[in-house]
Formats: structure tokens, sequence, C-alpha cells
């Protein structure tokens, strides 16, 4: 078998040296009845002519859309060149945790790196090396604002404007303290400001948000920072598109506690929404809880600068049952992804890159506004809700029978939404692609 | 006051009561300041960080009050009686040194009040905690 | 001029000091480019409120792509990689990564995939799924899956939120679970997420739990037990399936840990010594690249009663379709984003259908654990003259040893570990178990051929040797690699944990 260099003369070297005459003998403590008797009716092993065959067929169950402007939390976005071809050494890839730092500075100064940019990023003090997407890294802040405040039983307040599935996520992680939440409502399609400043007092500690939110609308963050300024409130954000800043100042640049993002819009296909790599930031001061890896500068005994591991008594290797999260992993093959990515694009490409997707998605907005559709005027960045008459069940289906995804129906998240086609532009859309879709649109419409 | 020390060289002050997980005692006007000795300091190498309790938090005795963190372990720290946190020393976290350094002072952890007298007397007063970790010492 | 490496095998390949990505940046240059805008360009400015616009990313780095290829390449050299060589990590199974996995991932048609496009051009990953998930079945006996979780300690997440929701159900006030002291830190971590009192079963001297030392444990208000099979010691818990029905009695649920699968793959199914729920590495036992620490996959396996509290959605097929279903009014929930990590499940099937039956003789699966387990008893053989084994019963996939008889020396397990490294080897896991002091553990997997096995075997009795006649320059290891001790309380004391542009 190719992938075990074992023949069957190597076999019997190695019984002799163990002192065994049949491998049976190395499995004699596990009972008898115990014992897989049979192959269990496994199939048959397939040949690397066999799986390609076999992935070919299965490639080939469903045709492949040839256009789609489906977001909502993965997005579409040219990855250079570079990025696959440099992930794909196996250096990287089939290397282990850098928990050995003088045979592992490579992988440790990626991290460090890719840290210094999620902090330029989103204007915060502190990054870990990242955690397994944003849904995830939006719960796992939660627990960390309950850690800070510890003995307190305040409220948690958090936007109906989040996307669904993160909210499921939160929900999940936050089963044990369900009766602390209380969801602050939409006004139109961003949060409700006068209803979050109502109900913001003392006996609230922790706020969450979401911008651009499900509907593609950035929120009014200044005004959000006025109102939690004075308070003893942490203020936690989550971003689905990263890209968005690019164009908007980072949230830390409103006084915001805990940061999180989904990082797949740099360097990451879509591949059904995984991999890809949650970004988390936060204060210096907050780093005790911290959760998951952190790399730190140092020196070695020959006074050379270096990188570790650190802090890590915070983490469950060592903190077990009291630890931080039991999080394991930094997603850390996605993560060298988006730092690849954002490293090419480079100070300036982001933010032509950014006003790329905002031009295009204005262009859209307008000449949909020309054909009499309703788009709000609320800003936004590179995805946008278009109101229909009919369900928006109804041009997906169209759009589907010409093998193509012309945006998500968010019905498929709440039955008041299923007039709401969610539609994602990108640099990868060109003029005529939004005309078509225009058109078609228009004509669907009737 | 004298302090006495064991074959292995660890300072075991003789005015302090002490416990089997390592902790010390200094009774002051039925509080009791609370500390980690030199013996498990110096078994814990550089210590990074300390987990504090809150004031007003209550212990049973070996309850988990907090912890102790050196690079690669952290060390629990058990109540050594009954009692509710008085004082915290609020510094010590950022000069974790300090509990390498000076134990017996600037180290302390924190400040109990003592809700049951009688339990002091089950702890070791100096002489029987250096023999205690003579023993420790030797089982190397 | 260095003098050669310990065992004269070790080359020296030219290597640079590689500033930071922030310190190659000259303002100006560019690494990108994109096609010309071809629709108007609309400043952020004109539409948005002035608070919310950007100057710019401050610092971003500005490279061109030529150096940001060599800047990655030349780190991508300061790493070890199971494609360089052995990688002894007990417990984390380092075996061989198959390049077929990784042409088969990159696949437009399945990398393009979109989470909420219409099911129907989604078959390919859903049938890609089910099919993954009836593998995983077959292999351990457990009738119902869920990938949704993103790594182990993930998955571990999900199995015992599905013990509390089964337990929840029924009204039952289970406040505790059981784990060995031996256990990885995850599963106690795991338990304080959810709330549970962990109760330590103590080690012994026989290595693995008996029956006794459960003694006056489990009570009605016991949850469960975390155990991993094998466990951390290496060793099989050959009592497990009465433990099992122990846990059982008071209605508890068996958690099996199944990071060390790989010692047990075609030998035993874990639902047949009692397990209710199972997590999976797919990057440890099925072969998915571990990425210099992530991403993973952690597949979750649960038997029949427990099926409805699944995470949703689950997959179902319905004659040739394969579709979502999200009305499970039982399920836990979501834990994760989207559908777990579907670029990793595609790897780990390629693998799966790769490892299985052969029409004459036993199916590659059995032959691989086999294997594991053959070369790890090889390695205890030729040193445990050298290094003491805490534990005289068999290993099966990974050995351990302690540094008992170096300490005589005062040479411990983290100067061996260093010292490796001049040998030209990553170390093995150290200090882990906890419950031996100065552990080593050693796990070889199938991928290793009897010299690379014996290589290593002669390295590590080289550095046993150098404890005695040459203890200094094991303590002061490593002396040849890229840089030698690294000082990590420095790191901590002083923390700098991003670059700034006045460093």
């Amino acid at each position: 078998m190719k992938y075990i260099p074992q023949s069957n003369e190597d076999r019997r070297e190695l019984l002799n040296a163990v002192g065994a005459k049949h491998i049976d003998e190395l499995f004699q403590h596990i009972p008898s009845e115990l014992r897989v008797q049979s192959n269990l009716n496994y199939p048959l092993a397939q040949s690397e002519q066999d799986l390609r065959k076999t992935f070919q067929e299965i490639g080939a169950l469903s045709p492949s859309p040839k256009r789609s402007f489906a977001g909502c939390g993965i997005y579409q976005h040219e990855i250079p060149s570079v990025v696959p071809f440099l992930q794909g050494r196996s250096e990287f890839s089939t290397a282990y945790t850098p928990f050995q730092p003088e045979i592992s500075q490579g992988l440790l100064q990626c991290i460090y790196e890719f840290q210094t940019l999620a902090c330029q990023l989103t204007e915060m003090e502190l990054s870990n090396a990242s955690l397994y997407d944003g849904a995830t890294s939006l719960g796992e802040a939660i627990l960390m604002a309950l850690r800070i405040k510890k003995r307190s039983k305040g409220k948690i307040l958090i936007s109906q404007a989040i996307q669904p599935f993160y909210l499921q996520v939160v929900q999940t992680y936050c089963k044990n303290f369900q009766d602390r939440i209380q969801f602050i409502p939409l006004s139109g399609d961003h949060l409700d400001i006068s209803q979050l400043k109502q109900v913001l007092n003392d006996q609230v500690d922790i706020l969450v948000t979401q911008s651009p939110n499900v509907f593609g609308v950035i929120e009014n963050y200044p005004e959000i920072a006025s109102l939690i300024k004075e308070s003893k409130v942490l203020w936690l954000t989550s971003t689905m598109e990263p890209l968005s800043f690019g164009l908007t100042k980072g949230p830390g640049a409103y006084g915001a506690h805990i940061v999180t993002a989904e990082g797949q819009s740099f360097g990451n296909s879509a591949y059904l929404g995984g991999s890809t790599y949650g970004i988390f930031c936060t204060k210096d001061e907050f780093i005790r809880n911290l959760p998951g890896r952190l790399v730190g500068q140092t020196l070695d005994q020959r006074g050379r600068r270096s990188y570790t591991l650190t802090f890590a008594t915070r983490e469950q290797f060592i903190r077990r049952g009291r630890a931080t999260s039991n999080i394991c992993t930094n997603n850390n093959l996605n993560m060298l992804a988006g730092l690849i990515h954002m490293s090419v694009l480079g100070k300036r490409g982001i933010r032509e890159l950014a006003e790329q997707n905002f031009s295009k998605t204005e262009f859209l907005k307008d000449e949909l506004r020309k054909s009499d559709f309703q788009v709000s005027d609320s800003p936004t960045f590179n995805e946008f809700v278009l109101e229909t008459k009919q369900p928006a069940s109804h041009f997906l289906n169209a759009s589907s029978k010409e093998s193509w995804v012309c945006g998500v129906d968010l019905g498929r998240f709440k039955e008041e939404w299923k007039h709401k086609l969610l539609i994602h532009v990108s640099e990868l859309h060109s003029k005529e692609e939004l005309l078509q879709l225009t058109q078609f649109l228009r004509a669907q419409s009737k | 006051m004298a302090a006495e020390t064991s074959e292995a060289g660890f300072n075991v002050p003789q005015d302090l009561l002490y416990t089997k997980n390592h902790e010390w005692v200094r009774v002051e006007d039925g509080t009791a300041v609370v500390g980690i000795t030199d013996y498990a300091q110096n078994q814990l190498g550089d210590i990074t960080y300390v987990e504090l309790p809150e004031e007003g938090d209550s212990f049973k005795r070996e309850a988990v009050f907090g912890t102790v963190d050196s690079l690669k372990t952290v060390a629990e720290l058990y109540a050594p009686l009954d009692g509710e946190v008085v004082e915290i020393n609020a510094d010590l976290p950022n000069n974790a040194e300090n509990v390498n350094e000076k134990p017996y002072d600037d180290g302390w952890v924190i400040k109990l009040e003592i809700s049951n007298e009688a339990q002091l007397e089950e702890l070791f007063p100096a002489a029987e905690y250096l023999k205690f970790i003579s023993k420790l010492s030797k089982k190397k | 001029m260095k003098s050669l490496s310990p065992n004269e095998r070790l080359g020296f390949t030219p290597s640079f000091e590689e500033d930071l990505i922030h310190e190659r940046s000259r303002a100006g240059r560019v690494g990108y480019n994109l096609p010309s805008l071809d629709v108007p360009l609309i400043e952020a400015s004109q539409l948005w409120p002035s608070e919310f616009c950007r100057k710019e990313v401050s610092d971003f780095p500005e490279v061109s792509e030529n150096e940001i290829v060599r800047h990655f390449v030349r780190l991508s050299q300061r790493n070890y990689a199971i494609d360089f060589g052995l990688y002894p990590l007990g417990s984390c199974t380092m075996k061989y990564n198959p390049k077929i996995n990784e042409e088969l991932a990159q696949n437009p048609q399945l990398s393009r995939l979109h989470p909420l496009w219409p099911e129907e051009f989604l078959q390919p990953a859903l049938k890609i799924q089910y099919k993954l998930q009836n593998l995983l079945s077959i292999l351990t006996g457990l009738e119902a899956f869920t990938l949704q979780p993103s790594a182990g300690a993930h998955g571990e997440y999900t199995g015992m939120k599905i013990i509390q929701a089964y337990h929840r159900k029924k009204n039952f006030n289970k406040t505790k679970v059981l784990i060995p002291e031996s256990a990885h830190g995850t599963n106690p971590a795991t338990c304080g997420m959810l709330g549970y009192e962990i109760v330590s079963i103590p080690a012994n001297s026989s290595g693995i739990v008996q029956l006794e030392d459960l003694e006056g444990l489990i009570t009605d208000d016991v949850a469960g037990i975390m155990m991993t099979n094998p466990n951390t010691l290496g060793l099989f818990e050959e009592h497990i399936h009465e433990i099992a029905k122990k846990i059982h009695a008071v209605d508890g649920l068996f958690y099996m840990d199944g990071a060390n699968f790989n010692a047990i793959l075609g030998i035993t199914r874990p639902a047949d010594l009692g397990v209710d729920v199972m997590h999976i590495n797919l990057h440890k036992t099925f072969s998915t690249p571990h990425g210099g620490g992530g991403p993973g996959a952690g597949a979750v396996g649960v038997c029949e009663k427990l099926r409805n509290f699944l995470p949703s959605p689950q997959i179902e097929k319905e004659g040739s379709q394969y579709k979502f279903v999200y009305d499970l009014p039982d399920s836990i929930g979501r834990v994760g984003g989207y559908n777990g990590n579907f670029s990793i499940h595609l790897r780990a099937l390629a693998y799966m259908l790769s490892i299985g039956s052969q029409p004459n003789g036993h199916p590659y699966f059995q032959k691989m654990a086999e294997a594991a387990v053959l070369n790890a008893n090889y390695i205890c053989s030729r040193l445990k003259a050298f290094f003491k084994l805490p534990y005289e019963k068999g290993c099966m996939h990974e050995v351990l040893f302690s540094d008992e008889w170096q300490t005589a020396h005062s040479i411990k397990t983290l100067d061996i570990a260093k010292r490796l490294m001049d040998y030209g080897y990553h170390p093995m896991t150290v200090y882990f178990p906890l419950v031996v002091s100065g552990a080593m553990l050693i796990e070889p997997t199938e991928s290793e051929s009897k010299e690379s096995l014996d290589r290593f075997c002669e390295a590590m009795i080289s550095i046993a040797k150098e404890c005695k006649e040459n203890a200094e320059t094991v303590k002061s290891a490593p002396h040849f690699m890229f840089r030698e001790r690294v000082d990590e309380l420095r790191a901590q004391k002083q923390s700098c944990l991003r670059w700034k542009k006045s460093n």
C-alpha cells in the first residue's frame, strides 16, 4: 500500500525485533469479542485513477453556476496567484503547531505579521493568531466578555440585524445565559438606535453589533460609540466582510472592546463556507482573558530577534478546566492565505479593491433605481437588499433555471424577510453582468 | 523573627503557619494573611501571573481561590481556612516576580477574615512544615 | 565556520535573516494589479457620513510581488514538516498527507461552492459529506454523524453539548463528568465551558482505568465519562466495556476522545466498546494537513438515541437527491457558521476511499493501524534500555518515556527535546500527559519506514549517551537551528505582540 512503507519483509524484521511472532500479539489485550472480524463491508480501495473519476462524477452532480451574486458572509474575490502557490508549500501545510520555537521561526513570524495586520485593519491594540471563523469568533467574544465581567449578571444586548447563522452560533454558545440576552430591534434595515438608547443602563454588561449587517447596511458606529462612551458596557463587534475596513474606520476607532470578523474574503475560496478563519482583536488590558494562540517577539540565547507562542497559561493544554477556551487550533493555513493576500494588496491595494467593490455596487443600485426598483438609501459596502414585489425565491428559481444565482433569498432565515433579495457585488462582476442582472430582475418582475 | 531553613536551603519563617499545599498564613487580628512558601515558588520557577479572587468572596477551607502561573504551569491556590476575602494584593498580578523574590512580604496574595479559629490548630507550625518539605526534597 | 551537526547528516543551506513584511515595505511599491474599473469611480465620502470614512489603513505594508514570494519562501524554510522528516509528536498522528487529496481539492467546481446557493447547485458537497459520514459510521459503528465542528476541540464541545441536551430533555440534574487525570487539556476545558463539574479519576500504576478507581464516583448526578482510547499513555483501556456499562447504569453517556483512533481502525469499533458519542480528528487519523496549526476538522458520531440532538442542519438522501434538513426540534443548534470545514472533508473522503478493502486480504485501514502499532512498539523495544518506560505494559501506536534516568545528570525532557533538533528532528511531544513527570510521547505513525525509525532511534540513543558524557551540550541545545534557545520568559515579561511603526 503506497502510504505504508512496510513490506512483508519489513514487517517480519520489525516483529522479530519486538519479540512477536504475529501482529495479533500486539493487540492481544483487546478482548476477542470486541475485535472486528470482517472488513465491515467497507468499499474497495480506490486508486488515484479511480479517485479522479469518482470526484469528477461527484462534481458533475450539479451544474456549476455561471455567475453568482450570493454573499451574506462568504464573498467572491479574486485570489492572487501567489496565494495558493505559497500556501501550498508543504513546509507550511504539513507542519505542526509551532510549539518548539527554535525549529518553527517561519510559522511564528507569519502569525506575528498576521496579528499586526489584523490590528491595523481593525484599529485595535491586540490580536490573536485567529480562530475558526467569524461566527464562532463572535461566540468566543461573548464568552470572553462574560469572563471580564465575571461577577456581574447584567444584560447582553444583541442586535437583531446580525446574520441569523451567526446568531444561532451565539445562541448555542450562550445557552447557559439565555435569560440575560435581550435583542435590540431593527428600524428598517439597521439597528434601532433610539431603542438602544432606551435600554442602555447600568444593568447592561455587553453590547453586540454587526456591521455591515445582514442587509449589507453599515451601522452608525459613531453614534453607538457616543452612547456607550461613559458607560461600563463592553462593546463587541462582528464583520462578515473585512474588505469593508478598506473604506470604513476600524471598530477600534470607535472604542469597541472586542472586534471579530470573518477572514474568508482575504485569501480563501468559498468551499461551502469552510475552512476559513476568524479574526479576533481586543485591547491590551484584556490579554489574560483572550482565547486562542498568541505569538510574541523575544530574543534567543545569542540575542537575536525571535518569535514564540506566549501567554500560554491561558490555554487548554496548561489551564485545562479553567482555560479561556478549549480551542486548540488557529486555522493557520487559512490565516496564512489571508496574510499573503493582505500583503499582496497592501495599503493601496486594499483601498483600491474596496473602492472597486463599492463603485460597482453603487452602479448596480443606481441602475436598479432607474428601473423603479426599491433600493434603500442606507449606506452599504458591497452588498445590499432589493425589496421585491414577488418573493425573492421567485427570482432565485428563475436564475437557477438558467444556471446562475442572482443573490440570497433572506426569506430562508425569516418569513418576514421573504421579499428581500440580498445581492453581493465584487470586483469580479463586470459592468456587462451588472446590466444583465438589472435586465433580468426587470424581466422577472413583470 | 528568626527563620529556620531546611537542608535544601528553603526559607521557612518561624512565626508563620503552613499548609500541605505550600501556603503560609500570618495571623493579624483575626485576619489571615496568605501567600505561598519559598519552597513552592522555587518549584514553580519564574512566576508570570497571579489570578486573584475579589474582595468579598468567601471560601471554604481547601477550596481553590486563585492561581499562580509560571511559564508552563498553572498552580491552584487553596484556602487554608474558611473565610471571606477582605483584601487582595492588587499590585501582585503585574509584579508577579514578588512571589519569587519576596514570598513572605510583598508576595502576599490575600487577606482572609477568619471565621473558624479552631482551624488554625490544624495548620502546620514551621518545624512540621520543614520536616514535610525535607521529605519531599529527598523523594527525588 | 560551524562544525557538522552530531550525526553528520544535517547539512547546511543558506538561511537568511528575514525582516517582517512591514519592515520590507517601501512607500509606493505594489504587489497587486486589478483590472481597470469599468464603472464610474465613486468615493465612499460622497455617500457616507464623514465619520464612517477611513483615510487609509495606516502602515499596511507596500511590497512588490516578487519580494512577497521571496519573503514567504524564506519563512517556509524555517520550519519542520512531515514532508521533511519523521515527526515524532505523540497524540498528533503526523502521518503522510497524500498529494492526490490536494489535487482533488483544487477542483474549482468544489472550491466555488457557496453555502447559501440553492441546493440544486450543492449536490457535490452534500454527497461528499454524506459519503464521508457513512464511511465514518462503518468504521466506528456509530449510527449518525455531524461534520459541522471545525476542529477536534470544537467536536468535543459539540459532543458534550449533545450529552447535556439529552439529560436536559429528560429533566435530569446531571452536573458532573468523570475525566481521567491523563486526559488531554481540551477535555476538562470543554467541560469548563459547559459548566460541568469535573471529577478527576486519579492515575494509577497500571496506566489504565481500573474498575475500583470508579468506586463511589459514579453517582446519579454523573452525566458521563470522557475517555481517550488508547489513552494518552498509549495504552488500550482494557476495562472500557465494563466502564461503559457502569456509566449507562445511571443513564450516563460515554464520550470517547478519538484523537488516538489511528491505533484501532479496523481492529475494534468504538460503538462495540460502549461509546455513545465520539469525535474524530480528520487531520490526525484521516491524513488532512495540519497546516502549521490548523485548519482541522472534528467529525462527531453518536449512537442512535442521540441522533436527534446533532447540530442543525443534517444531511438526508431522498432518492438521488441530497438535502439539508433544518427542522430538528431537539438539535443543539448550530455550532459553526456554515457546514464545517468542507475543504478538509473532501480531502478526508479521498483518503477514506483509498484506504478501503482489498479484494483479497485485510482492508488497508486495518493494515494502517497494525503498522502504526508495530512501529511504535519497535521504537519502544530499541529505546527502553536508554529511557525509562513508566508503564511496562505494551504500548499501542505511541510510546511514553520519562526523563527519570537523565535527571540524574540534571538533564530534563526539555533539554533532550532541544538536542533532538540538532540531529535534524522535530522534538516529540513533551510534558504531556501530565501524570508522568518529564513525559516524552512518541508516535511514529505507519508512514515511517524501518530505516527512518532506526535513524530516529540512533539519534535518541546518541542523546542518551550525551546526557552522561556531554551534558552541557544537551543542556544548551539546540546549536544548529536557525535560532538557539528562545527566551520565553522575556516574551511574556516584555511582551511585544505586534509590530508598530515606532519599533
